[in-house]
């Protein structure tokens, strides 16, 4: 192993730890009578209109797709009236973590989290070598801006996670408190993951808009069911305004 | 991402109906479950939100209870990958349909 901040301290990730295989096999359960309550996966199953349209396209799978996803970021451009460009996309929101990170911090930058919330930020940045800041609100199943504010003013911080609604406690940040909070500290880049938001409210999409220090991430993996169709389906909105290593302009 | 996961992802953005319908599903398998959790005293309801519950035991520890409800076919997220929650324990579950949402509260039944 090369990377010298992998170690047993990291977070642990649940899905790493229970897959219907593993428990199958430790218990000897019949495979197809497990459930799995532990990922989010939408109990309707996939659209059916989704489930046609990605049908509709196999007689062309010979073909290498659009790179730059012109169809979807189209779609989505037109639905958050944000630029063509503002739109990125990854192998799940746990890929456009990692890349969002390694485009906005270097080795020893502070990045901000509230705990408890989803592991993958603070894995991802320790792995890159960042200082995480954790801030726990009281009681532990909210969020505390207030506390927040205090730390993204005592110090540089380079990235901050606001998950909203918090992975796992459902807790929100309203979105005015989301502005205020990126137009105070400009060299703060705000990702506000709303992947378990409503994908028919535009949330903080809003604010894409007007604050160049704010990056909203989004997915149809949960409201809209499409896990089933791999996880490559996520997607990211981007404003790109911290050029020249923008990895947002570029589509994977 | 493939061709074919761009066309479903276009037209799962178009479907607001389905998404109208999941998330009247979310409402009612999370209001059945925990209505019925709320009489089960070891364990306290801390959030939830899009399908997704944390919750808190009163005793014992979460890597217990994800263990004992492992060994009946039913997995369950320890809270304890989430980061610091004042070391409570606690699980995060994600409900699914009617049937497997009651297999589970009849074994946290069993648990309490």
């Amino acid at each position: 192993m090369n990377n010298p901040h992998f170690n047993d301290a990291l977070p642990r990730l649940y899905e790493a730890e229970l897959s219907p295989s593993i428990v199958s096999a430790r218990f000897g359960l019949d495979p197809a009578a497990i459930v799995d309550f532990s990922l989010n996966v939408n109990p309707l199953g996939p659209p059916s209109s989704a489930v046609a349209a990605a049908r509709a396209t196999l007689d062309s799978c010979n073909l290498y797709p659009d790179a730059q996803l012109a169809a979807l970021r189209k779609a989505l451009a037109r639905r958050h009236a944000v630029d063509f460009d503002q739109l990125f996309f990854g192998a799940g929101l746990d890929d456009v973590i990692k890349l969002v990170l390694h485009a906005w911090t270097a080795e020893g930058d502070a990045v901000l989290i509230h705990v408890p919330t989803f592991p993958r930020y603070e894995l991802e940045a320790r792995l890159r070598g960042c200082d995480v800041v954790a801030v726990q609100a009281d009681p532990p199943w909210t969020i505390d801006v207030d506390a927040l504010r205090a730390q993204l003013a005592s110090r540089r911080v380079a990235v901050a996670f606001l998950c909203t609604p918090n992975n796992p406690t459902g807790a929100t940040i309203a979105t005015s408190d989301i502005e205020a909070l990126a137009a105070r500290f400009r060299d703060t880049l705000f990702i506000v993951d709303e992947a378990l938001g409503n994908p028919l409210d535009d949330g903080a999409t809003a604010l894409e808009r007007r604050e160049p220090n704010v990056v909203v991430l989004r997915t149809f993996s949960k409201a809209s069911g499409l896990r089933a169709c791999g996880s490559v389906t996520r997607s990211v909105r981007v404003r790109c305004s911290r050029s020249p290593n923008a990895a947002g302009r570029h589509s994977t | 991402m493939t061709a074919a996961a761009e066309a479903a992802a276009i037209a799962a953005l178009d479907d607001a109906a389905f998404v109208t319908r999941s998330y009247e599903t979310f409402h009612a398998e999370t209001q059945w479950f925990c209505d019925a959790l709320a009489r089960l005293p070891p364990f306290v309801l801390r959030g939830g939100h899009a399908n997704m519950l944390l919750i808190e035991l009163s005793s014992g520890t979460a890597a217990a209870c994800v263990d004992a409800l492992a060994a009946k076919g039913l997995l369950v997220a320890d809270a304890a990958c989430f980061g610091t929650h004042d070391a409570r324990a606690a699980i995060r579950i994600s409900l699914r349909d009617r049937a497997a949402n009651a297999r589970l509260l009849a074994e946290l039944q069993e648990l309490a």
